[in-house]
């Protein structure tokens, strides 16, 4: 097990005893009654296996994002543990992630996990080149070398179908599509454990999807990493990973492979859900 | 007037500040900077801290760009005399206070000497990031990406590194650490250096210092050798010195003469070649 | 909550006036020469925030003013919207300068040498005199002292990058530009701009706001010939001298638009002795036109075309800052209402929430 999550919820607002429990799918309410605050992610808990692929799905507003921005640490959890293999602390035993100090959580997200985010402004650094921006990732995880740097940065654009050629183009130049390809490069370029995606393909024209959930599934073969893949789209779901969870107010309503929950969903939501697709 | 101009609580809480500054090498420290006779901008960081340390023991050498007659050096190292009384000397050897603008001395330095910088950005993250806040948060982080990438960016576009002076240097493998604008070919003997080194900056209101036998290395790339300044094989003129930073300086018919940029220096150089 | 509102009238202007005539009063006794020889700081700032070269007409407005210069440039910009445009000078090479001073920071010594003239660069700022100093001076006459820049090795080698040029130079004071702004244009308002707006701006680059790095090229002070050309004889003529400041900064290297590496420059030049207000405008020029990637942070003020054309005259900004002190308690009230009326809407908005609360229970 590489990832494991134990009770973690997101709360924004005021945050009362009756949040937890007067909101979730059955109350089909992310808004607690009692004082406003909005639950974003209720009580989850979630395990990935190594080389695992995980897919979150749910409607806009389920908290898959808010999930997936909770393990890279980009927002605050309220409450929960989240363990990581091979993250311990100081004193030699597994630690909280959520409870890492500045250090711990640069090697966090510089060596362990990348996050691939839908927006790809979010994700790079407009002011560096788009060769920069995978030395920075490369440099972050420990490796000095010029030579060894910018080859690493080629390799993967080469990889991501970018051409070489303009390793030293700044990302604006470049389309919407390349820009995701840029920023996939800079995600994988420090080897990551665990690979987080957001919405990676929302936004594309359907054959730069495709291309990509294809590039995605390569270098996932080639390379081994466990995946998070976020989406409201159940066919980049099902085109990408083994085990899939639902979501819908915070919580998880059903889990289990992907083909199963496709082919014979049991929660009334999942059921909706996949008789939605056109 | 006063001894050293300051008072003595003025005096103190510096002296503080580079006790700070000197147990975390290359820590920068603040300090409440005090307005001076001399202009901000213009070496009032280094005077604090000479005015905080100097006695009556000490002889003081002033120097600015290499040479202890230009006229800001001439001006800092009166405007002390005047507060002090101390000996003032330009013979690098004899001097237990340097204080120096964009310049250590050629002469290696010895135990017992203090070597002080007038420095104008104390914080090397400057470069890439203005914003104070996020500069302590980088530094606590010892996150340096931003500079690393602009070495990497520079070295795609130009084969090197565009930083000229203010070189980025890591101290003590843990800060990286603004040297002050001095030339790449210094940066290389603030390493395991027997003399204190002392940084200050009176408009930024920071100290910061590397004890003696302090490891300081440059931030370059394993793989890349650091360049230093090329003087195409000219010598000094006056003390044909192949070993020095030389000054270019146009005379009035517009040709081109290379003298060494270390006065003292060459003035020693000069001496020993006419003893022969 | 009751509001009163001030009222103005005719006769508290006068006597307004009247008080300040007192307060200025004591400075109308100052001789016209005096304070043109005396206080020549002052007068060069006035003309040259004015946009107005009279050392006459300086000093007349820095008594009227008791001594606020921004006033002062005030009166002056006001007198030369009423002063008739005769004709264009030729334009003035700044080489041809007789100098008085002239510095250059990028070379230990150049052609013509440095040569320091007046300068308070060295001054120990000490109110009370330690000594008192008898020093030999030099005998120092202006008169043949041409020398052309310091960076002129550097031009004639072709390592200089090209600025944009437009064939006829702008007048901001007849027709104000849009963006794209022309630098003559650029160059106009920051050579009439308010000094310490200017030193600000140009501040910001030195502390990390610009990716410039400047050195001092060519610093100047000295007189220059304004030559117009005869109405009828079509001959050119002197019509008068000014004493100028202009600046030449050195900044970092970047690709021009052949893309060949060259070395970036800005350019200032004031009216009078004003270092300062000339050294902040080249960095700001250098940094308009030299805005670079991977360095300097988000929010770049000093090139930033708008912020550079529309904040830096101090009459705009003075007046506009001003302005408040003027009578708005029309526009007071009406913002004080659409406060009270949404205030009245979020309290409403409680009650019956809180109603709603309790009929749930």
């Amino acid at each position: 097990m590489i990832l494991d999550m134990k009770n973690v919820s997101k709360v924004f607002g005021k945050f009362c005893s009756k949040c937890l429990e007067t909101t979730g799918a059955s109350y089909n309410s992310s808004i607690c009654p009692t004082c406003k605050s909005v639950v974003g992610v209720n009580d989850v808990n979630l395990t990935l296996s190594d080389g695992e692929v995980l897919g979150i799905v749910g409607e806009s507003g389920s908290g898959k994002s808010t999930l997936l921005q909770l393990i890279y640490q980009d927002q605050k959890a309220s409450l929960g543990e989240i363990f990581i293999k091979a993250f311990k602390g100081r004193d030699g035993k597994e630690k909280n992630i959520l409870d890492a100090d500045l250090n711990e959580l640069s090697y966090l997200r510089n060596s362990i996990m990348s996050m691939i985010y839908q927006n790809p402004r979010l994700g790079l650094n407009y002011k560096f080149s788009a060769g920069g921006n995978i030395a920075e990732k490369v440099i972050m995880s420990g490796n000095k070398k010029y030579q060894e740097i910018r080859d690493r940065a080629l390799y993967f654009l080469e990889k991501t179908e970018i051409p070489v050629s303009r390793i030293d183009d700044y990302p604006e130049y470049f389309s919407g599509g390349q820009q995701q390809r840029i920023q996939i490069s800079k995600a994988l370029s420090s080897n990551p454990k665990i690979l987080l995606l957001d919405e990676p393909t929302t936004g594309l024209d359907l054959s730069v999807q495709a291309k990509i959930l294809d590039l995605i599934k390569e270098l996932q073969h080639e390379i081994g990493f466990s995946m998070i893949i976020v989406s409201h789209d159940l066919g980049v779901i099902k085109h990408l990973t083994d085990i899939t969870v639902v979501m819908k107010n915070g919580q998880i309503v059903e889990r289990g492979l992907t083909d199963q929950i496709l082919e014979d969903p049991q929660h009334p939501y999942t059921q909706l859900l996949v008789s939605s697709i056109l | 007037m006063r001894y050293a101009f300051l008072d003595e609580e003025a005096k103190k809480e510096i002296r503080r500040s580079i006790l700070k500054a000197i147990a975390i090498p290359g820590y920068i420290v603040s300090f409440a900077s005090r307005e001076l006779p001399v202009a901000r901008g213009w070496g009032t960081g280094g005077l604090q801290i000479t005015l905080a340390i100097i006695n009556e023991t000490d002889k003081l050498k002033v120097i600015d760009q290499g040479c202890d007659g230009s006229v800001n050096a001439v001006n800092i190292r009166n405007f002390i005399k005047s507060v002090t009384d101390v000996d003032t000397t330009i013979d690098t050897k004899e001097a237990t206070i340097i204080q120096t603008r964009h310049r250590v001395p050629e002469m290696e330095l010895q135990e017992g000497q203090t070597l002080v910088f007038q420095v104008p950005i104390p914080d090397i993250l400057e470069t890439v990031e203005p914003n104070l806040g996020k500069q302590k948060l980088l530094h606590a982080n010892a996150d340096y990406s931003k500079l690393w990438v602009l070495l990497y960016e520079d070295t795609s576009m130009y084969g090197d590194s565009r930083i000229s002076n203010r070189y980025p240097v890591m101290v003590n493998k843990r800060y990286a650490m603004d040297p002050s604008p001095i030339p790449k070919y210094d940066t290389l003997k603030l390493n395991n250096c027997k003399a204190l080194q002392l940084f200050g900056a009176g408009r930024e209101k920071k100290i910061y210092a590397i004890p003696p036998y302090t490891n300081v290395m440059p931030l370059k790339f394993e793989d890349k050798d650091f360049s230093v300044e090329n003087f195409n094989g000219h010598c000094c003129g006056k003390c044909g010195s192949t070993h020095s930073f030389l000054d270019e300086v146009y005379d009035d018919d517009g040709v081109v003469n290379y003298y060494c940029n270390d006065t003292d220096y060459c003035d020693k150089e000069q001496e020993m070649k006419g003893d022969k | 909550m009751a509001y009163y509102a001030i009222k103005g009238g005719e006769t508290a202007i006068k006597n307004s006036l009247n008080f300040y005539s007192d307060l200025t009063q004591a400075s109308q006794n100052i001789d016209d020469n005096d304070l043109m020889n005396g206080l020549t700081f002052s007068i060069d700032k006035v003309m040259s925030e004015g946009s107005l070269y009279s050392k006459k007409l300086a000093a007349i407005a820095i008594k009227r003013s008791a001594g606020d210069l921004l006033n002062a440039s005030f009166f002056l910009r006001a007198h030369r919207s009423s002063c008739q445009r005769i004709c264009t000078s030729k334009t003035i090479d700044v080489n041809e300068m007789r100098l008085s001073r002239r510095i250059s920071s990028a070379f230990k010594d150049i052609e013509g040498g440095q040569l320091l003239g007046a300068s308070n660069d060295y001054e120990i700022k000490l109110l009370v005199d330690l000594k008192d100093e008898k020093v030999n001076v030099e005998e120092y006459s202006n008169k043949d002292c041409v020398i052309k820049s310091a960076l002129t090795p550097l031009r004639d080698d072709n390592l200089i990058k090209k600025l944009p040029q437009e064939d006829e130079p702008w007048d901001i004071t007849r027709n104000y530009p849009s963006a794209p702004y022309p630098r003559s244009a650029v160059l106009q308002v920051m050579s009439r701009g308010e000094s310490g707006s200017l030193l600000t701006v140009g501040y910001t680059t030195m502390r990390g706001y610009g990716d410039v790095h400047p050195t001092i090229g060519d610093l100047r002070i000295g007189e220059l010939d304004i030559t117009v050309v005869h109405p009828f004889t079509k001959n050119e003529v002197k019509v008068g001298e000014i004493e100028a400041t202009a600046v030449e900064s050195v900044g970092t290297f970047n690709q021009d638009s052949e893309g060949d590496t060259k070395l970036t420059t800005g350019f200032g030049f004031c009216f009078g002795k004003n270092e300062t207000k000339a050294i902040s405008m080249s960095i700001i020029d250098l940094t308009l036109y030299n805005n670079t990637y991977s360095v300097g942070g988000d929010n770049i003020i000093a090139a930033d075309f708008e912020m550079i054309m529309h904040h830096l005259d101090g009459i705009e900004s003075f007046g506009m800052t001003n302005h408040f002190k003027l009578p708005h308690y029309v526009t007071f009230q009406t913002d004080y209402q659409i406060f009270k009326s949404a205030q009245k809407y979020s309290e409403d908005k409680k009650e019956v929430e809180q109603k709603e609360q309790e009929g749930v229970k």
